[in-house]
């Protein structure tokens, strides 16, 4: 199994199963591969993928606003152990009701407050335990403001990152889109994010959504907008080791994923 | 920026925020769950909805799997005026939804040109798939057994499981796999989903379990031996078909 490169940036994407071959063939264009989902059963192709690329574990493993079951830690240290990748992701997210009963099954984030503060260090080292590897936690932006919250999204994330050393994953069209729609610029946004704790960078496009009237994550290239905040971010990141096209749709085509890594390649001067 | 008057947590202050997004009637409510200034709640709103096209849209495609091959993707479903009207009152992850839902979207494929004779079949195969992929609803345990919210007991009168592999490989149907088959749609907490071919008797234990019954009472409604009923009952609660506190 390959190793992430050394001594320079990594640019990967995330596996698309049904772009497999067309990694393969790209092998040396795309540095690594990130996994959101387990290898399908009948996935053929996965043998060689994992025989190319190193693989990262970016798989929902549970939320860590509450305790992981013994099913969920045995489930992330299996996934690891197939994919020994150098670190291992998680979010910021709370998107189950405790009784399981409704989920949003998508990026939510937590009220940031004492309590999810402490219950988010408590579960992210279990969990960074239970996988023996290091954790990065990756941000999650919100839509709308609530009353609840005790400190800013910047405040709860260096305060978790110092209190578990674990790293952060940043992702930028996230960032984008919280400062957008609290009616912010990005850099600004960024002013109070513990940057010299950032591994990784997730970078991808955003397009026009009618639900929120607004711009969302899109599995499209990513802006220069967001491949400058990228440079940006990376000049205050000495621990910055990889940054990935982060994108997994049935709709994306192998052509605007090898366009999106070499874009991504270019504007780091790769 | 607190709101220190409050006596919940603020684990159960998320479960009301994420239930208020998944809900489409406490949206809805002259008095809301959640103190939120009106512009906020209208994003709320909009990002609800945004949440819950993108869930159906999501479980839509992963579900009917094998009709794209020969008519429209199901979820270009989440596209029409139809689906626009659903999402003024779903709640996201009920059963009632999920049902809503692939009904919608057998209705939406039925149409298609030519229809092949095992059609109807299939579409009811992936209908009742996309139950289990777009039911997160679970039913309090009672004490005696009684199906899980999404769990569906259906004869076919095509062999799908050996049709299904037959339309992946893109061979010709043969008249052959015209046979009945029982099959049972399933899906585990965890999110598991399990469809199973069942014999008559394991049929006839499902759908005798309605929480009224115990395993012996069970046994004697359907005249079956008590230890294969216990036996039954313990597999069919461990695919998720059947949930139980005892």
């Amino acid at each position: 199994m390959p190793a992430m490169v050394e001594g320079r940036l990594s640019i990967g994407a995330f596996y698309n199963p049904h772009l497999a071959q067309a990694l393969l063939q790209a092998a040396g264009a795309v540095d690594h591969l990130s996994m959101a989902d387990p290898p399908e059963s009948d996935d053929s192709a996965f043998p060689s993928i994992r025989d190319h690329f190193p693989l990262l574990l970016h798989d929902y493993l549970g939320q860590l606003s509450d305790p992981l079951s013994q099913h969920a830690l045995a489930r992330a240290r299996h996934l690891q152990d197939v994919y020994r990748g150098p670190w291992v992701a998680e979010h910021f997210q709370c998107l189950h009701t405790q009784d399981g009963a409704r989920t949003l099954d998508y990026v939510f984030p937590p009220l940031y407050t004492e309590e999810f503060l402490s219950r988010f260090v408590a579960n992210a080292c279990v969990l960074r335990d239970a996988v023996n590897a290091p954790l990065v936690m990756e941000n999650i932006p919100g839509f709308f403001a609530l009353n609840y919250a005790q400190m800013t999204e910047a405040e709860f994330l260096r305060r978790f990152l110092d209190q578990t050393g674990c790293g952060l994953l940043l992702d930028l069209p996230h960032i984008w889109l919280a400062a957008h729609y609290s009616g912010r610029n990005a850099r600004e946004y960024l002013a109070d994010f513990p940057l010299p704790k950032v591994v990784e960078l997730h970078v991808a496009g955003v397009a026009e959504d009618r639900d929120l009237g607004g711009p969302w994550i899109a599995p499209t290239p990513p802006t220069q907008e967001i491949l400058g905040l990228a440079l940006w971010v990376a000049e205050r990141s000495p621990g910055l080791r990889a940054v990935t096209f982060d994108a997994f749709a049935i709709s994306l085509t192998a052509e605007t994923l090898l366009r999106s890594v070499e874009a991504t390649r270019a504007a780091f001067g790769l | 920026m607190s709101d220190a008057g409050s006596r919940k947590s603020d684990r159960d202050l998320q479960d009301v925020v994420i239930t208020y997004l998944a809900d489409a009637t406490l949206r809805r409510a002259p008095v809301s769950p959640l103190p939120l200034f009106p512009e906020q709640a209208q994003r709320a709103g909009k990002f609800a909805r945004f949440l819950a096209r993108r869930y159906y849209r999501d479980r839509l495609a992963r579900s009917f799997r094998y009709s794209r091959r020969f008519a429209a993707a199901a979820e270009t479903l989440v596209e029409t005026p139809a689906f626009d009207v659903f999402l003024d009152d779903c709640v996201l992850g009920s059963a009632a939804a999920a049902e809503r839902v692939g009904d919608m979207a057998v209705d939406y494929l039925k149409s298609c040109q030519s229809p092949r004779p095992w059609w109807s079949n299939l579409l009811q195969y992936e209908g009742l798939f996309f139950l289990q992929a777009a039911t997160t609803e679970s039913v309090s345990p009672a004490k005696f057994p009684q199906p899980a919210a999404s769990a569906r007991c259906r004869k076919f009168s095509w062999n799908l499981p050996d049709l299904l592999p037959e339309l992946k490989t893109g061979r010709p149907i043969s008249g052959s796999l015209r046979q009945e088959v029982v099959l049972l749609f399933s899906r585990t907490p965890q999110g598991r989903i399990y469809v199973v071919e069942v014999d008559d008797a394991t049929a006839a234990v499902f759908r005798a379990s309605d929480s009224r019954l115990s395993a012996s009472q069970i046994a004697e409604a359907i005249s079956l031996s008590p230890e294969f009923v216990q036996h039954t009952l313990a597999a069919l609660v461990q695919i998720g078909a059947l949930v139980t506190s005892s």
